[in-house]
């Protein structure tokens, strides 16, 4: 299936970025689990593993034709259904943190969001690529959001918001990649904001506390600020150049929460400055440019979409997640893609950028 | 460009591009514009301060004797940081395993094993004993507890709880209750302990108990009792919150032997340290504990301004409250030292940074004479304890009987001074303390303990007053003087004798000599030094006026009792003295201003009877009211007739009717009210100047300022300051005397004190080696003994009064009836239901200062509810002088005065003892002072060891 040629068209800047990325955050896990006192903690050994596992499915994503997949997307948009309703089957299912998005399967937990993330990529884009270019009234707008549906259903059921985002902002992505007009993304974004007041009034305690929260930041009471508050001293204290790797006080001494999960960005800018922080934005922005690339330039209109589904997934991620440490988004657990502890996510990341260069190495049909 | 923006996917990426450089700046404002502050934040909760106790200045007596000093004490700690999570259990059973055995006091769980080896909530215990103490037996809960209160200091139910809870402050009453939520102050500590552990405020001590071991996971294999201990060190740990970087107390104060055994151990107890900390001592106890004072927390407002506020001084820091400790406090206290540390995000030690030593406090060296000290408060206590029971007092230099028994002889000072530097050398007062008892806190007991038995009574003993400073009374005759001195400055001649008659006759008193008295004799002929030494009123009275009442004609100088004021001023009498400590003074006596208190006396008399004896228009005009009241005590200076005074008062609106029941009219009443109650008091008169010559009447003078006073007769006329600080010392000027060699007739008068055939103190020092000049002084005090319980003794005394009121019914001067206690009780207790309201209507009007000023006046209190009660009932028949009959007189003030040895004198002493009843009876004090600080030799036959060495020869 992979025929050698196609090498030629494999993407490596792109490969050596996520690998780049990796690396740093394996650095910085290393330093938010107190590397020097405490030596190779689990946290890194895991997260190393993980990557070469993620190394390992990678090349299975790259040999798999993505169109095979695509083809079998009923059934892959039943199987990420089906995980998502794995978490309810007793002994298997687990909370984590009041969510219920996690299954324990032996050695490791996995949240079966993220690979249903991935699922529904696949599938949503050969929902699309017949509407391409045709989504351009309501009822075939309404019938392209009645695909998600269940998705974003489930996920918010656990309840986890982040995430239910992050298939929102997928949903969103391909769509106007799909071409759905701007007039629509411009009504819908205004009748959103419209629909705030309203909405805020049928959510739960727990969001509108978030929401408090986040208009309020200089309470620290309300939850989520005081971690914000804590990393905002972080990353600012680094400074422009940082207090040195594995120097940086908040972290050493605890003052940073969950510091090798949701907080690893101020990690590394305390210890790297801005210096470092730039460099990790700069090293997303060239992954994603690298993407935008692939997706331009893929053989057909599904690898385009698919690419657009996986742009959108790690750019929400990544604004949430780093705009989150620097107190402009609100808190929402979501981790930072390939940097964040987590072997899971991880792997899925990685899965995804295997699917991007497995489309890469396919494009040559159009030649001019 | 058209064609690339056109396409879904440039468009998304120009957004992504914004958006990323939206982050950038996002961060680069973060690190770089406020990055700084960032940073300092970062730094300062990372680095905490922890005061380091600087070591206390000593204070030595004059030959460096240490009187104050510290002495370390060893405190357990836990320093969390250091201790190994999994040795917490062991190390906590073994070490408290320790601290059991040895019997030292240490932190504790709240949930204890009873008698019966059930649990129990040290809170609830707490509550119980309270209820007990204030017999709220029934109390189940904190309302009902403080609605029994309520009920029985009849607070009236209308008032909100925080009214009633001030009411309850005005009589003395603080319950430990938060109106607020109307719960036990330990039931709230209770709840927030339950809370912490996220239990129910109603769990069971036993739930409680089970549910925090399974939250701590201790194992089965620890019994309930070493269970308590981990759980109470667990507990401490969690109470310490973020600040785990700072050590945790767990034994305070224990001895050394288990100090050793706890460092010895050391390496099985990880984690555990023994701190030494400097604790205040005071190695000889009680000895001079008035002048050094004791140590206190930091409490009153103005303490925390000035220290806390002011100097920085940590809220849990102790000074001085009293004494040198707190005249000294800034230069005894030093610099507290201060170590940085880095702390974690839970409050645990990281690291030490730095440390700035702390520098200790300066050391004092008293005036003080240890020795000599000791010999005052042992001779001190010994001749109070004999006098109680009419005993012997045994010394060396002769014993000493009392003859005249006083139970109530029970304080008293003794001070002695330097008479050539002014310092003290000796100052010492019984009863006294241990100021130890104060140097880590003083625990409720022990301070209850240090209390007046009889706190209505001010004469009672005052372990805690520096008697010798704080006591201001009639010198009596050590007086005399100063009377003395200003006749000869004045021209009399000491060896000019005129008749002493026993007893002068004034127009409306008598002033017998005490000789009269006493004995109904007189002392005949007698010049100043023959007055000096049998203490001769009759010639004071008569120098003091200057005039031979005898052969009734002025003598050959001029005097007044300006003149005579004027030199007691001179020699320092009613002035501070110049010590380093708190003292009183309160002036010598003001003619003109006890003319003017009598007048002031006078006019609130007047208003009080002004409805009785004025015509309506008068007394229910104020302004009108007051011009007659003023222009009536005008009248004093001239103090006119008695006609006179009935003409004038009878055209200034007296009510031209009878008094109730009698012959006389109102408007004579009222003359002789002011006549003979006012007028005949008011004016200065030679009998007031008289009272002034034998140190009675409006004297008042502390113990030392008398020892300053003798110590300028002894060294020729100079005024030293009193010091206790060495440094101090010396500061002295010459008394401004015509003719300084008139203070050695004063010495002549006073040594014949001792020496002569009828000197006053003569028996005391008929063996004495050295020769003293001295003078005593008996001092009256006024009123009685107010009893413990003043109703008690009032119910005990109906039936006296009742005869009283017959006998008064038989002479027709009474018409009520007799006092029946049951008519009383229920008078009394209208009476107080009355004036809570009148406090509750302030309190609802928010007059708070008028509460205070009326309870501070007794309107509340029991006793005097019952004398006014017993005045309505009476119809003011019972007067307070009836009322007070069968309480007991005070006996009088004794004063001695001395200074030796008598032609080079050294020493000069004075002795003051509350109810001594005659003034030799505090001369053993003096002479037993002299000795000790004269070294002189015991006399052959008292000397053992001179017997011992005499026998050992042969």
């Amino acid at each position: 299936m992979l025929e050698r040629k196609m090498l030629k068209h494999f993407d490596w800047t792109l490969f050596v970025t996520m690998v780049l990325i990796v690396a740093l955050g394996i650095i910085m896990i290393a330093s938010a689990t107190h590397y020097a006192e405490n030596g190779l903690t689990r946290q890194i050994k895991i997260q190393a593993v993980a990557f070469f596992l993620g190394l390992a499915i990678m090349v299975l994503m790259l040999v798999i034709d993505y169109n095979y997949l695509g083809d079998l997307y009923k059934v892959v948009y039943a199987l990420s259904i089906f995980m998502l309703l794995l978490v309810y089957i007793p002994g298997l299912g687990v909370v984590r943190s009041g969510a219920r998005s996690w299954i324990d399967i032996g050695p490791i937990d996995i949240q079966t969001s993220e690979l249903a993330k991935i699922g529904f990529i696949l599938s949503y884009g050969k929902f699309l690529e017949s509407r391409y270019g045709k989504i351009d009234n309501i009822v075939e707008i309404a019938v392209s959001l009645l695909f998600p549906l269940p998705f974003i259903f489930l996920v918010l059921l656990q309840p986890d918001l982040g995430t239910a985002l992050v298939f929102v902002v997928i949903t969103l992505g391909m769509l106007f990649i799909a071409g759905m007009p701007w007039k629509y993304f411009i009504g819908g974004g205004a009748l959103g904001i419209a629909m705030i007041p309203v909405a805020y009034r049928f959510m739960g305690d727990h969001q509108k506390r978030r929401i408090d929260a986040f208009l309020n930041p200089s309470n620290t009471d309300l939850p989520g600020n005081y971690h914000v508050r804590q990393s905002k001293i972080t990353i600012g204290s680094g400074q422009f150049s940082g207090k040195g790797l594995f120097m940086g006080t908040q972290t050493r001494y605890d003052f940073l929460p969950v510091q090798e999960t949701d907080f690893i960005f101020a990690v590394l800018v305390e210890e790297l400055g801005f210096v470092g922080g730039a460099c990790l934005i700069l090293l997303y922005f060239l992954l994603l440019h690298r993407m935008f690339s692939v997706g331009k330039n893929s053989k057909d209109i599904y690898g385009t979409l698919v690419v657009s589904g996986i742009i959108s997934m790690f750019l929400y991620q990544i604004i949430q997640n780093i705009g989150m440490t620097m107190g402009v988004m609100p808190v929402t657990g979501v981790t930072l893609p390939f940097m964040s502890y987590g072997g899971s996510s991880l792997i899925i990341s990685m899965v995804a950028i295997g699917l991007v260069l497995g489309i890469s190495v396919r494009r040559q049909k159009i030649k001019f | 460009m058209n064609e690339f923006i056109k396409n879904r996917n440039n468009q998304l990426f120009v957004i992504t591009a914004a958006i990323f450089i939206f982050l950038l700046f996002r961060l680069a404002s973060l690190t770089i514009v406020e990055g700084a502050e960032y940073a300092e934040i970062s730094e300062n909760v990372r680095i905490k301060e922890l005061p380091v106790t600087a070591w206390r200045g000593e204070i030595t007596d004059r030959n460096g004797v240490l009187l104050a000093g510290n002495m370390p004490s060893f405190t357990v700690k836990l320093i969390i940081s250091e201790m190994p999570k999994e040795n917490l259990e062991n190390t906590a059973v073994d070490l408290m395993a320790i601290l059991d055995q040895k019997g030292e006091e240490h932190i504790v769980f709240p949930i204890g094993l009873g008698e019966n080896g059930e649990f129990e909530f040290s809170y609830d215990l707490e509550v119980a004993e309270w209820l007990d103490s204030n017999r709220l037996y029934d109390a189940k809960d904190a309302q009902t507890a403080f609605d029994m209160l309520r009920m029985r200091e009849e607070i009236d139910e209308a008032l909100s709880v925080y009214e009633a809870q001030n009411l309850l402050a005005y009589k003395g009453i603080t319950p430990p209750i938060s109106v607020k939520s109307m719960k036990f102050l330990a039931q709230m500590k209770k709840e927030e302990f339950l809370k912490s552990y996220g239990l129910d405020n109603d769990s069971s001590a036993e739930n409680a108990y089970d549910a925090i071991r399974e939250y701590y996971e201790i194992g089965n294999e620890y019994s309930i009792s070493k269970s308590l201990d981990i759980l109470a060190v667990r507990n401490a740990i969690k109470n310490q919150g973020y600040r785990k970087y700072q050590p945790i107390t767990l034994a305070d104060n224990i001895s050394e032997e288990t100090a050793i055994l706890i460092e010895e151990k050391g390496m099985h107890l990880p984690g555990i340290d023994v701190q030494i900390e400097p604790i205040r001592y005071y190695p000889e106890g009680k000895l001079a504990a008035h002048v050094l004072g004791y140590l206190g927390k930091i409490s009153t407002t103005s303490e925390i301004e000035r220290y806390i506020g002011g100097m920085g001084y940590s809220p849990n820091a102790f000074i001085g409250k009293t004494g040198i400790e707190k005249s000294y406090e800034t230069e005894l206290k030093g610099e507290d030292g201060l170590k940085k540390v880095e702390v974690d995000v839970y409050g645990q030690l990281i690291s030490e940074i730095s440390e700035e030593k702390p520098v200790p406090g300066e050391n004092i060296v008293l005036t003080i004479d240890s020795g000599l000290q000791k010999t005052a408060e042992d001779a001190l206590e010994k001749v109070l304890k004999r006098i109680q029971v009419k005993g012997v007092y045994e010394s060396p230099w002769g014993d000493y009987a009392f003859g005249e028994q006083s139970p109530n002889a029970d304080s008293g000072a003794a001070v002695a001074v330097d008479v050539n530097t002014g310092e003290i050398l000796a100052m010492a007062n019984f009863p006294s303390y241990d100021p130890n008892l104060f140097t880590t806190g003083i625990n409720q007991n022990d301070w209850n303990r240090l209390q007046p038995e009889n706190a209505r009574n001010p004469l009672a003993a005052r372990p805690m007053y520096n008697i010798a400073a704080l006591t201001a009374v009639q010198p009596g005759s050590t007086f005399k003087m100063i009377t003395g001195l200003a006749a000869l400055e004045q021209g009399l001649d000491p060896y000019k004798s005129i008749y002493s008659n026993g007893r002068i006759e004034l127009s409306d008193r008598d002033f017998g000599c005490w000789i009269w008295n006493d004995y109904r004799a007189k002392h005949g002929l007698t010049n100043l030094i023959k007055a000096i030494e049998v203490s001769c009123n009759y010639y004071f009275y008569s120098i003091s006026a200057g005039y031979d009442y005898y052969r009734d004609k002025p003598m050959d100088f001029e005097m007044d009792v300006e003149t005579m004021l004027d030199y007691a001023k001179k020699f320092g009498l009613g002035e501070n003295t110049g010590i380093e400590i708190e003292e009183a003074a309160y002036g010598i006596p003001d003619p003109e201003k006890e003319v003017a208190n009598k007048k002031y006396y006078l006019k609130l008399k007047l208003k009080s009877v002004a409805e009785d004896y004025f015509i309506q228009s008068i007394y229910e005009d104020e302004d009108k009211l007051n011009e007659i009241v003023d222009k009536i005590a005008e009248w004093a200076d001239e103090n006119p007739s008695r006609g006179e005074i009935i003409r004038r008062l009878s055209q200034i609106g007296v009510r031209d009717e009878k008094v109730e029941n009698s012959r006389i009219s109102k408007v004579e009443a009222l003359a002789d009210l002011v006549k003979y109650s006012y007028f005949n008091q008011i004016a200065w008169d030679v009998g007031d100047t008289f009272n002034l010559a034998i140190g009675q009447g409006g004297h008042t003078y502390t113990a030392i300022q008398m020892a300053r006073y003798i110590s300028a007769i002894a060294n020729g006329g100079t005024l030293y300051d009193l010091a206790l600080d060495k440094e101090n010392s010396g500061n002295g000027k010459a008394i401004d005397l015509k003719d300084s060699n008139n203070l050695s007739y004063i010495r002549e008068g006073m040594l014949e004190v001792t020496q002569g055939d009828e000197g006053t103190a003569r028996t005391l020092f008929a063996d004495f080696p050295v020769k003293v000049g001295a003078k005593t002084g008996t001092a009256q005090k006024q009123g009685k003994i107010p009893p413990v319980d003043e109703v008690v003794y009032l119910k005990d005394h109906l039936k006296d009064y009742n005869s009283y009121l017959q006998r008064l019914s038989a002479s027709g001067k009474y018409e009520g009836g007799q006092i029946e206690l049951s008519a009383m009780e229920s008078l009394v207790n209208d009476i107080t239901i009355e004036r809570n309201e009148d406090i509750t209507a302030f309190e609802k009007a928010g007059q708070t200062d008028k509460i205070a000023e009326r309870v501070r006046d007794g309107y509340l209190d029991e006793g005097a509810i019952w004398r006014y009660a017993l005045d309505e009932y009476t119809k003011g028949a019972l007067d307070n002088e009836e009322i007070d009959r069968y309480k007991d007189d005070y006996k009088s003030f004794a004063w001695f005065v001395a200074f030796a040895p008598y032609d080079d004198p050294q020493i000069a002493v004075t002795v003051l003892l509350f109810q001594g009843a005659h003034g030799g009876y505090a001369a053993p004090v003096a002479r037993d002072i002299i000795a000790e600080y004269l070294d002189l030799d015991l006399p052959v036959s008292e000397n053992p060891d001179a017997l011992d060495n005499v026998t050992g020869t042969e």
